[in-house]
């Protein structure tokens, strides 16, 4: 087979590796001012900024390329041709030195997610961010990301951010905004700071620098890690970062935890949590997991044994398993209150069973404690770990700014006072979420001058004298520190809209005019550990995405001082018995595994991923359980009015969620907001004014009353009518608009992804205990069937044959792409869903079109519940994507040759040559192709402009009509092939990688080359747990699917 | 001497005519419903029909203009009333085709009195049907993809698809029905062209008579012909729906992966198509007083082939259901026992029990067989209980296949309604303007079962005396 040659391109003159070249090496030097309004001149792909329109809040003060090449098309051939509108392609006029087109460059950078830095890699092509991939330098995130992340690429180009600033509810111009604030920072007199929690070196000596000036910060976030701040400060004597490491876990306990999914650092202990459960042989060893919850997460659908308590119950089942193990196991913690008994939910025998587990596995043991849980819970599980000896817990000081709760009092007081002349908020929308008790935006209204930096109009810009547009992370310079590793911010675009960055308004209020990247560069000087000259070592720190005086032991704490335990002892004291009941309910306020806090409300990827356990998508819900909604007469859908002493009442809809513990509902935050945006408002349920600062993560004795359907059909504006063109999503749904309630039954109207919870006793998502793989570890393979004696067989027979119909293919040679999907490491988290969407240009539908079934994703995460228990199922996650059958039944049927095999296997979608017969999804057996049934991605195929400068360039946009599937990400297998081609070598292991195995925090996802014996794919697919889906029918599937494995306690089962 | 078109007495026979039916009644009562003013019955018809055709060409745009995510079709019911719609229309072409071209070879001479209409039903139902493919395509300015045209963009059908196959027997199946039915058309025509009494209609039939003179040499051509395209025609009753069910019958999902599809689905089609013609002939009987030619004998006659053939389509479904039992398939155990029988569809399956299996059983009575009440709402019950077939074979079997985590569920939205709705609409204009415009009757055939048309006919003798005469009149009563 002849082969073109690739174009030749010559490296770069220095012979220096074009991968993660940082911005700042070819920026020509700018004004001081550069990123303030007028942005980043470093490409040219981004034309002069035009002075805004200032009636024109849609004005796009920097258009990209392709928008201007849009635009020059011509309005008439976009009007006369509505299907294919005319596009001209142009070349540079000024080619950017080492700018190639066509080929993408990849930057590292940095977010802080919940106080822990991600690192992060950005695939950016001609100028344009389209991709988010996790760092594998950084130790947070070892290469991995979570869904949010995934999606944050999104949101910095969603065509509702705020694009010009506003005074007093009206659109302004730069200038007067500009004059406003240039005003203020000359003498910024009695003014307040209300910032995000950071680890920025650069913030910290910002803000010492601005305090000096008569300006104080104080910090906020509406998911605030207070309490686990203030544990550790109990446990250890001073500000510390306590963390776990579970790669050697043994015994794991998390009590109210969520840590792989909505806790701080979610990458990193999927990442080491996957890893002490790789099982790999028969003889290999795993850890075993305990999880006590309240609700099902993430984290307790993984667990081998999982105990429904109340989170108010925590606490007591966290002395009665310290009192069993100080008087069993001589283990004592000091401070550790004294057992009340038995925990409902929570047997005797079960907690005699863990304390024996953990007391046996000193060293491989850890008790992790939800951070919503108070601190001093949190603090007796720290110091039972060190009790223990766990070798899996570190400490480490922390220089990080925390949210205080008394001084967020304070200055909430000094606002209602009016002592405060001037506040200036970045970000976190405190109006909208701020405690209910607070009544901040009572006080904020009597601020004078009320400075609003926000991403878009929230309800506190709405409220601002001023609101201006806030950088998005990836157009931002600002730096993070956590456990000793530095890592640096750096954008990756100029701000779109002119957008103000955080260290812009801290540099500024600290009386620096200087650019961000020079106020980072000036904090990187002053860090000490730098090696060689300045600009060696910061080129390297960008290149890395992290600093190479990083050290994982530097700060490692013993302790600082001892225990606070009085101050414990006391808390223990104070805390009043919790009564739960279905009179006296609990609530649980936990962040949205997608939405977090509602920072990603306007994002229709993130809205429409469903939610891992519920599978609920486009809203959230009050979960409650089996039980409790049969005692209370409830059904899904039913609208509830939840009310509690000192707070307005909440409306919400239920949801019976199997797994929920009885009496207690779970709430997510992030939802119900009114005016998030054109895709983002009015879904779901704003649970965050039913918040005190006394129950941020849960509250008891809620009193539950059903709502009539003429109650809840009053308030049915609150909520979206479904499928009303252009509203619902970028679907635009074109049948008739309906309620958000069911018309017949008064129901408001969920939609799931997924309708169908038990496997039907099909071999589908194979599971099974240790004790079984060990016994038999072909368990999950096709049975070796005697015919004499039909009765007893034996598994490990390979995958049936069907006579072939056709001429059979010999893929013995070349490349043979395969992939693996381990079930024992996934969680369900998602972020592989919305890493293909990001990476293949994969559209939302909108909740109309979800409710029909038509969603877009190509990979799914199948959420199975196992067991005959509907209060309490066991859970499998099975991803699944197109398998890539070797024997298709989707390519004979298609009329066209449409969908039609590779050389290398690969089952390949010709989208240009599709009619849209569908016959090929009828004949999937695994359901995973996708037909574009209205037009996706935007009325008339127009797509806002900047939503267009996320697509992958390198990934045909479909249209209506069109089937599209996975495609093993072949855009990265071609371009892998060419990049070996071009440097003259033969293609490795790792080479190539589909968008959701790099995303995969839990390493669950092998892509590669079956016929390399050595790649990593080709050792899974030969593990005993491998089996391939559906293979009973013939089709010989590419993709193995490895058993989960669940390890429960002998003495508990 | 013999004249065999007359009815055997003592066998029970009964004459295909009314008493007093010549010649000159046949043509007067066949030409006069075109020469005279249309009843009002045929007005208020045409109104509502082409009121439908409104409702059609706007659904159709709606549908054309924004995809087919107009429909209620989802994931995992890729198809659902787009191919219900278009196989329920194929199976009632069916009809048409076995009356004209089987019947014909087996010199069933009832046939002469329903074949014209029947086979105009089947054009017009093959038009019905052709829609569905063209319009449920995602793409349909591309559908052409499907043809193999040579082309530079090195395009070219896959032959191993079934819908290609389709392509093939569809198109093959609506030239053959139109050039048999316009073949049969031309005496007619000409007679009508004879009759004229204003110059249009001169015009236009004498053109659509293709100077047609009844000459000897014209009816040798004339016979040779439509007995060739009813040779043609017959194997099409077989394959035509044989390939419309290979659709199923080769894919993978539960429910549509069975051998016994093609016999089953030729006999659900002529079944249908039977039924449809009942319907359709008593409401223009009525309407045009065509009691003298339609007789009660031909009710029972199809009543009877309605009977059987939905007898077939009853084993077809106990037999589905046993081999799925049989094979220890749990998927396909699951399709028949928890997807139709029982679960959320149930009812369209015993909808389609109902009508399809049950209904026809009343005709093992004789007096139900030939009462016209009776039979026009046991054909209009069959009509139902087919398209609930189809339903049930496609939607069913595509809602829960083999991943319970992509079941689905189905409702049609008001487009697939309007759609449906319209195509009857479509039907029902085209079929009206035929009634009002062309001989509904075949004259010309209906003639040569006159006893006048025996070549040894004398109108002196009223005995048959002649043993083989007796035998032929014996087969053309249908006995």
């Amino acid at each position: 087979m002849s082969r073109r040659n690739p174009y030749q391109f010559s490296e770069s003159p220095d012979g220096a590796q074009t991968f993660w070249r940082n911005l700042g090496e070819t920026s020509p030097p700018a004004d001081a001012n550069a990123e303030f309004g007028e942005g980043l001149r470093n490409l040219d792909v981004l034309p002069a900024p035009k002075q805004p329109n200032a009636n024109d809040p849609q004005d796009l003060s920097i258009a990209s390329r392709r928008s201007f090449l849009a635009f020059a098309g011509s309005a008439a051939a976009l009007a006369a041709c509505a299907r294919r509108p005319v596009e001209k392609i142009l070349p540079y006029v000024k080619q950017p030195e080492y700018a190639i087109p066509g080929l993408s460059y990849s930057y590292a950078t940095v977010v802080e997610s919940r106080g822990i830095p991600v690192g992060l890699v950005v695939e950016t092509h001609e100028g344009r961010p389209t991709k988010i991939d996790g760092n594998p330098e950084h130790p947070n995130s070892l290469g991995a990301t979570d869904a949010r992340t995934q999606g944050m690429i999104w949101d910095l180009y969603d065509a509702d951010r705020s694009r010009l600033p506003t005074h007093n509810g009206k659109v302004a111009t730069w200038d007067a905004f500009n004059g406003a604030w240039r005003a203020l920072v000359a003498n910024p007199a009695n003014v307040r700071v209300l910032v995000p929690p950071t680890t920025s070196p650069t913030l910290a000596r910002l803000r010492v620098a601005a305090e000096a000036r008569g300006v104080k910060f104080v910090s906020y976030a509406s998911v605030s890690d207070e309490q686990t701040a203030v544990a550790s400060e109990l446990a250890f004597g001073g500000p510390t970062h306590v963390s776990l490491s579970l790669r050697k876990a043994q015994v794991v306990l998390s009590l109210d935890s969520d840590f792989l999914g909505t806790e701080p650092d979610t990458v990193r202990l999927s990442k080491e949590f996957a890893a002490s459960r790789d099982i790999r042989s028969a003889s290999s060893s795993m850890s075993r997991l305990y999880v006590v919850e309240p609700s099902l997460t993430s984290t307790g659908s993984t667990a081998d044994h999982r105990f429904r308590v109340p989170a108010a119950k925590i606490a007591d089942a966290l002395a009665a398993l310290c009192s069993e193990l100080a008087t069993v196991h001589g283990i004592t913690v000091a401070g550790a209150p004294a057992s009340k008994g038995a925990v409902e939910g929570l047997d005797a025998k079960a907690i005699k069973a863990i304390a024996k587990d953990l007391a046996t596995h000193k060293s491989g043991a850890a008790v992790l404690v939800g951070s919503r849980q108070p601190a001093h819970v949190q603090a007796i599980a720290m110091l039972l770990n060190k009790a223990l000896g766990s070798a899996l817990q570190s400490a480490r000081a922390t220089s990080a700014t925390r949210v205080s709760t008394i001084e967020l009092k304070a200055l909430v007081a000094d606002m209602a006072s009016g002592k405060v002349d001037t506040i200036v908020c970045c970000g976190e929308d405190p109006v909208r979420t701020m405690p209910a008790d607070l009544k901040f935006a009572e006080a904020f209204k009597k601020v004078k001058t009320r400075i609003v930096f926000a991403s878009h109009v929230d309800e506190t810009s709405k409220l601002g004298s001023w609101h201006a547009p806030r950088a998005h992370e990836l157009e931002s310079w600002c730096d993070a520190l956590s456990d000793g590793n530095y890592s640096v911010q750096q954008p990756l675009i100029a701000p779109l809209h002119g957008a103000i960055s955080d260290t812009m308004v801290y540099a500024n209020l600290a009386g620096e005019m200087a650019k961000p990247m020079e106020c980072v560069q000036e904090s990187f000087k002053k860090r000490s550990g730098v090696q060689g000259t300045f600009e060696q070592a910061w080129n390297d720190t960008l290149k890395r995405g992290i600093a190479a005086s990083s050290a994982s032991n530097q700060g490692v704490l013993s302790l600082i001082r001892e225990p606070k335990t009085v101050e414990f002892s006391a808390a223990w004291a104070k805390a009043s018995p919790a009564l739960v009941s279905k009179e006296a309910l609990e609530v649980t306020f936990a962040p949205h595994p997608h939405l977090f806090d509602g920072r990603h409300a306007n994002n229709p990827w993130l809205l429409e991923l469903p939610c891992p356990v519920s599978k609920l998508s486009w809203d959230n819900a009050a979960f409650v359980s089996v039980k409790t909604a049969a005692e209370l007469g409830l059904e899904s859908g039913d609208m509830v009015r939840l009310s509690k002493d000192g707070v307005l009442p909440l409306d919400i809809a239920v949801f019976i969620l199997p797994g929920q513990g009885d009496n207690t509902l779970a709430l997510s935050l992030g939802w119900g907001q009114q005016d998030a945006g054109r895709y983002g408002s009015k879904h779901g349920f704003g649970v965050e004014s039913f918040r005190t600062t006394e129950t941020l993560g849960f509250a008891t004795g809620v009193r539950l009353q059903k709502l009539s359907s003429t109650e809840a059909s009053a308030l049915a504006s609150h909520f979206r009518d479904l499928g009303k063109a252009g509203e619902d999503g970028p679907a635009f749904g074109h049948t008739g608009p309906t309620g958000p309630f069911d018309v017949v039954t008064g129901r408001y109207r969920f939609v799931q992804t997924q309708t169908h919870h038990s496997m039907e006793g099909r071999p589908i998502a194979i599971d099974g205990t240790l004790d079984e793989f060990r016994a038999n570890p072909k368990f999950v393979q096709f049975p070796h069937v005697d015919p004499a004696d039909p009765k007893h067989s034996r598994p490990g027979a390979p995958d049936p044959k069907v006579l072939p119909l056709w001429k059979r293919v010999d893929y013995s040679q070349g490349h043979k792409w395969g992939m693996a999907i381990d079930m024992n490491a996934c969680t369900g988290c998602s972020a592989c869903v919305v890493a293909c969407q990001a990476e293949n240009s994969i559209p939302a539908v909108g909740k109309e079109q979800v409710m029909r079934g038509r969603e877009m994703a190509w990979l799914r995460i199948d959420r199975y519940f196992v067991g005959i228990d509907e209060h309490d199922p066991k859970v499998v996650f099975q991803p699944i994507a197109c398998v890539q059958c070797e024997d298709a039944p989707c390519e004979n049927v298609c009329p066209v040759n449409a969908t039609e095999h590779s050389p290398e296997g690969l089952n390949d979608m010709s989208y240009n040559r599709c009619i849209g017969t569908r016959y090929c999804a009828n004949n999937c057996p695994y359901k995973v192709r996708r037909f574009n049934y209205l037009n996706y991605n935007g009325e008339d195929g127009v797509i806002p402009d900047t939503e267009q400068m996320q697509k992958n360039p390198n990934v045909t946009i479909r249209m209506r009509g069109i089937m599209e599937k996975c495609s093993y990400c072949v855009q990265r297998i071609q371009e892998g092939k060419i990049k070996a081609r071009r440097e003259g070598r033969t293609l490795i292991d790792g080479d190539i990688q589909s968008a959701c195995q790099v995303a995969c925090p839990s390493d669950a996802i092998a892509f590669g080359d079956l016929n390399d014996p050595r790649s990593r794919v080709a050792e899974l697919t030969r593990n005993d747990r491998a089996y391939r889906l559906l293979a009973e029918i013939g089709t010989k599937p590419r993709t193995s699917h490895l058993g989960k494995i669940r390890n429960p306690n002998p003495e508990l089962v | 001497m013999a004249h065999r078109n007359l009815p055997i007495a003592a066998l029970g026979e009964e004459s295909l005519l009314a008493p007093g039916m010549g010649f000159t009644e046949i043509t007067d009562v066949v030409c006069g419903v075109t020469e005279r003013p249309a009843p009002k019955a045929w007005w208020v018809a045409f109104g509502i029909a082409i009121s439908f055709l409104g409702i059609f060409t706007l659904a159709v745009g709606y549908l054309l203009w924004n995809g087919v995510g107009v429909w209620g079709n989802n994931a995992p019911v890729y198809w659902a009333w787009d191919i219900t719609n278009f196989v329920w229309w194929i199976g009632i072409g069916h009809a048409g085709t076995l009356i004209s071209a089987v019947l014909f070879l087996f010199r069933q001479k009832w046939r002469t009195a329903i074949n014209r209409f029947a086979e105009a039903m089947t054009i017009f139902a093959v038009i019905c049907a052709l829609v569905f493919p063209g319009i449920h395509v995602g793409r349909i300015w591309f559908a052409y993809y499907m043809l193999p045209l040579p082309n530079e963009m090195l395009l070219w059908p896959n032959f191993k698809s079934p819908l290609i196959w389709d392509v093939f027997a569809v198109s093959t199946y609506f030239t053959i029905s139109l050039l048999f039915w316009f073949v049969g058309l031309i005496p007619d025509f000409a007679t009508l062209r004879d009759r004229a009494t204003t110059s249009t209609r001169r015009t236009v039939y004498g053109a659509l008579a293709l100077g047609w003179r009844s000459s000897n040499r014209h009816w040798q051509n004339y016979e040779r012909a439509y007995l060739l395209l009813a040779g043609l025609s017959t194997p099409l009753v077989l394959s035509v729906h044989s390939v419309v069910s290979f659709d199923f019958a080769t894919s993978v999902v539960p429910g549509w992966h069975t051998t016994i599809f093609p016999p089953y689905f030729v006999a659900g089609a002529i079944f249908s198509g039977f039924a449809m013609v009942m319907t359709l002939m008593l409401v223009t009987r009525a309407v045009y007083g065509m009691t003298s030619v339609v007789r009660p004998m031909h009710l029972e006659l199809m009543n009877k082939i309605i009977l059987l053939t939905g007898t077939i389509v009853g084993y077809a479904y106990a037999m589905e259901f046993f081999i799925a039992y049989y094979s220890g398939n749990e998927y396909e155990r699951h399709v028949f026992i928890h997807n139709r029988a029982t679960g959320p569809m149930a009812w369209a399956y015993w909808i389609m029990i109902t009508c399809n299996v049950l209904s026809p059983q009343v005709y093992w009575f004789k007096k139900l067989r030939r009462n016209i009440a009776v039979s026009f709402v046991v054909s209009i019950l069959v009509n139902i209980g087919m398209w609930f077939e189809r339903f049930v074979i496609i939607v069913t079997s595509l809602f829960h296949d083999f991943l319970p985590s992509a079941w689905g569920d189905y409702s049609p939205t008001l487009i697939d309604i309007s759609i449906f709705m319209g195509t009857l609409g479509l039907f029902f204009t085209a079929f009206l303007l035929f009634i009002r415009w062309v001989p509904m009757i075949a004259i010309a055939e209906v003639k040569g079962i006159l006893p006048e048309a025996d070549p040894h006919y004398h109108p002196e003798a009223t005995e048959p005396n002649d043993h083989h005469g007796a035998i032929t009149a014996h087969v053309a009563a249908g006995e």
